[in-house]
């Protein structure tokens, strides 16, 4: 009987290739074939009345209440002109060292990434307002975009980032499943704050690693410009400009990490935070409020949609059997839990070429993780070790979402080949942490 | 014709003002519990059913601006025509069924839940979870108000 829920996935992939919304794709075509399946006695009609329940169910998750308050900030600080003033002054404190300016993209990269934590919008920034400025001052092309490219999506894996928040959701049901089907009664639980801990460790490794190739790359390259001035900005000027978004940074992550607030709360927060900081600089209006506002109501809805097609299909998916299908492809895999792993990992590589973060947590981690979880792997060390494999594919030629959004604003004299040229060292970075992690768990523990 | 756009723009538009104030409130609910030790489950989740609110009825409106997510390894550099054939076939054969069947099945539910006057199961919460439920059927009516506003605005040739 495996043969039915594999069919079911078969159609949705193909269904998805034409390119309509993936929601309603994927919800559409699990009822289609729902319905079909009802009259043959395969599925049970019934299990379609709790299609509202999951729904509510979604409503009245507090830990998803984060998602557009962490949007909100993100796109209040992104707005506030926050990002380019980042570079500005990042840039002037590097002056003075050699290839400063290739350093300062990291640091900025990775402080965007725990403000904003928005990658489109971090790519589109940075790639208008740096990448032409790199080029002119002697960087290679391919390097100067794989540079910008990469930095970019860190906001995936640095907390806090929404891509957690879903992926710290979806661990925490996947747990709970895994241990009752192994019957436990006082269960264990994992929550978003285990995630945000977790990844910062890696979260720091690759940044370190971006910044050793980058410093190696710079001294091959002689033709960067180097004009050290005598009297360079004061550390102390820099740090009163980068002062509010590094004490937001901290006062969400710090009170996250101890444990003082939950991340619903720290969003909250760092939502009124980031208006405040608009206020400070003078952006706050009516029309600041009315584009944030929608802006992110257009991103969270786009988000819980897919939530409810998600939730959709994984309610049809098992009623027609989908457990016995993936147990069956687990059980026939050869050795223990490592290989079950890597080859979970390599799938979901493969499918973050064609598939969105969010899809890939809440249609793919479902099935995958409670197995995972039953063979004994652990939580935390599984969402980092699948979160690094994602930030990754969106890195990959030719699909990576990093790469689009480049392509979208870099300069025509600037060849996709390079940029795709340019990325691939960092991709090698991304997937040497990923590989120590898989060896050196405590790394995340 | 152009009401129902209107209709769902407006809609959308005024409904995310609310997301400044859950904020606003999220914020009074932590300084209430942290500073004055008052738990406030109320407005809890009177936010949850503004962040609810926001999520189902701008769907339709999100539609509309064309931001659901597609998987466009094709359809990104696919004729207008391509787009226009794709987005009319896939919204009756996906779309339309998953607005009828959230619709029916919300309908139940909230039907059940209006008859018992069903309330939060937390201490000092508040008593209007129908009114929360009923929220579900926003879902498919903004998606099918969308749907419409779609199929008239295509230019058939």
């Amino acid at each position: 009987m495996e043969i039915v829920p594999l069919l079911l996935l078969v159609l949705i992939c193909l269904a998805l290739l034409f390119g309509y919304p993936v929601a309603f794709t994927l919800s559409g075509v699990s009822i289609l074939f729902a319905l079909i399946c009802i009259p043959f006695g395969i599925f049970d009609e019934s299990i379609l009345k709790s299609i509202p329940l999951r729904i509510f169910g979604i409503m009245n998750n507090v830990t998803l209440l984060a998602v557009p308050l962490f949007i909100f900030m993100g796109t209040v600080l992104e707005r506030s002109g926050i990002a380019a003033r980042m570079l500005e002054n990042m840039a002037l404190a590097f002056k003075n060292i050699r290839g400063g300016l290739s350093i300062s993209i990291i640091a900025v990269g990775a402080l965007l990434a725990a403000s904003t934590g928005i990658v489109g919008a971090t790519v589109v920034t940075m790639g208008l307002m740096s990448l032409p400025v790199l080029i002119q001052q002697g960087y290679k092309k391919d390097f100067s975009s794989g540079l910008v490219a990469s930095t970019g999506t860190l906001g995936q894996i640095i907390p806090p980032s929404i891509a957690l928040v879903l992926l710290g959701d979806v661990m925490s049901n996947a747990y709970q499943r895994a241990q009752n089907n192994m019957g436990i009664f006082s269960q264990q639980t994992v929550t978003v704050g285990d995630l945000f801990v977790g990844a910062i460790v890696p979260g720091i490794m690759i940044c370190l690693g971006y910044l050793v190739y980058t410093i190696y790359q710079n001294s091959k390259n002689p033709n960067i410009l180097f004009e050290p001035e005598a009297n360079p900005a004061s550390f102390i000027d820099i740090l009163k400009t980068l002062a509010l978004p590094l004490l937001l940074i901290i006062l969400v992550l710090g009170s996250i990490i101890a444990g003082i607030a939950t991340p619903t709360e720290a969003s909250a927060i760092g939502a009124a935070g980031a208006l405040l900081i608009a206020l400070i600089n003078g952006k706050l209006s009516l029309d600041f409020i009315k584009e944030t506002s929608q802006k992110t109501a257009i991103v969270s809805t786009m988000i819980f949609t897919i939530l409810i097609g998600a939730s959709i299909f994984s309610l049809i998916f098992r009623g027609v059997g989908g457990d016995d299908l993936i147990d069956l492809v687990f059980s026939s895999l050869p050795g223990g839990p490592y290989t079950a792993l890597i080859f979970v990992l390599i799938f979901v590589f493969l499918l973050g070429f064609i598939l969105d973060f969010i899809e890939i947590c809440y249609v793919i981690v479902p099935l995958v993780a409670p197995p995972l979880l039953m063979m004994g792997l652990d939580p935390v060390w599984l969402a980092i070790l699948l979160a690094i494999n994602l930030q990754t594919s969106f890195l990959t030629p030719p699909f990576g979402f990093s790469l689009f959004y480049l392509r979208g604003v870099a300069n025509e004299s600037i060849e996709t080949s390079e940029i795709y040229k340019g990325v691939i060292p960092f991709i090698c970075i991304q997937l040497l942490v990923l590989i120590t992690v898989l060896f050196l768990p405590f790394l995340v523990l | 014709m152009k009401v129902i756009e209107k209709y769902i723009n407006f809609v959308g538009e005024k409904i995310s003002y609310l997301i400044p104030l859950m904020v606003v409130l999220m914020v009074f609910v932590i300084i209430s519990r942290y500073f004055f030790g008052i738990g406030r489950t109320d407005v809890q989740e009177l936010v949850m059913y503004f962040h609810a609110l926001v999520f189902l009825g701008c769907a339709g409106y999100v539609m509309n601006h064309d931001e659901h997510v597609r998987v466009d390894i094709f359809y990104r550099n696919a004729s207008d025509s391509y787009k226009k054939k794709t987005n009319a076939v896939f919204g009756l054969l996906f779309l339309f069924p998953l607005i009828m069947v959230t619709f029916f099945y919300s309908i139940e539910t909230i039907e059940a839940s209006w008859k018992m006057n069903e309330a939060s199961t937390e201490a000092g919460g508040l008593a209007y979870v129908y009114i929360q439920k009923t929220l579900m059927i926003l879902f498919p009516l903004t998606l099918l108000a969308a749907l419409i506003n779609q199929f008239i605005k295509t230019r058939w040739k």
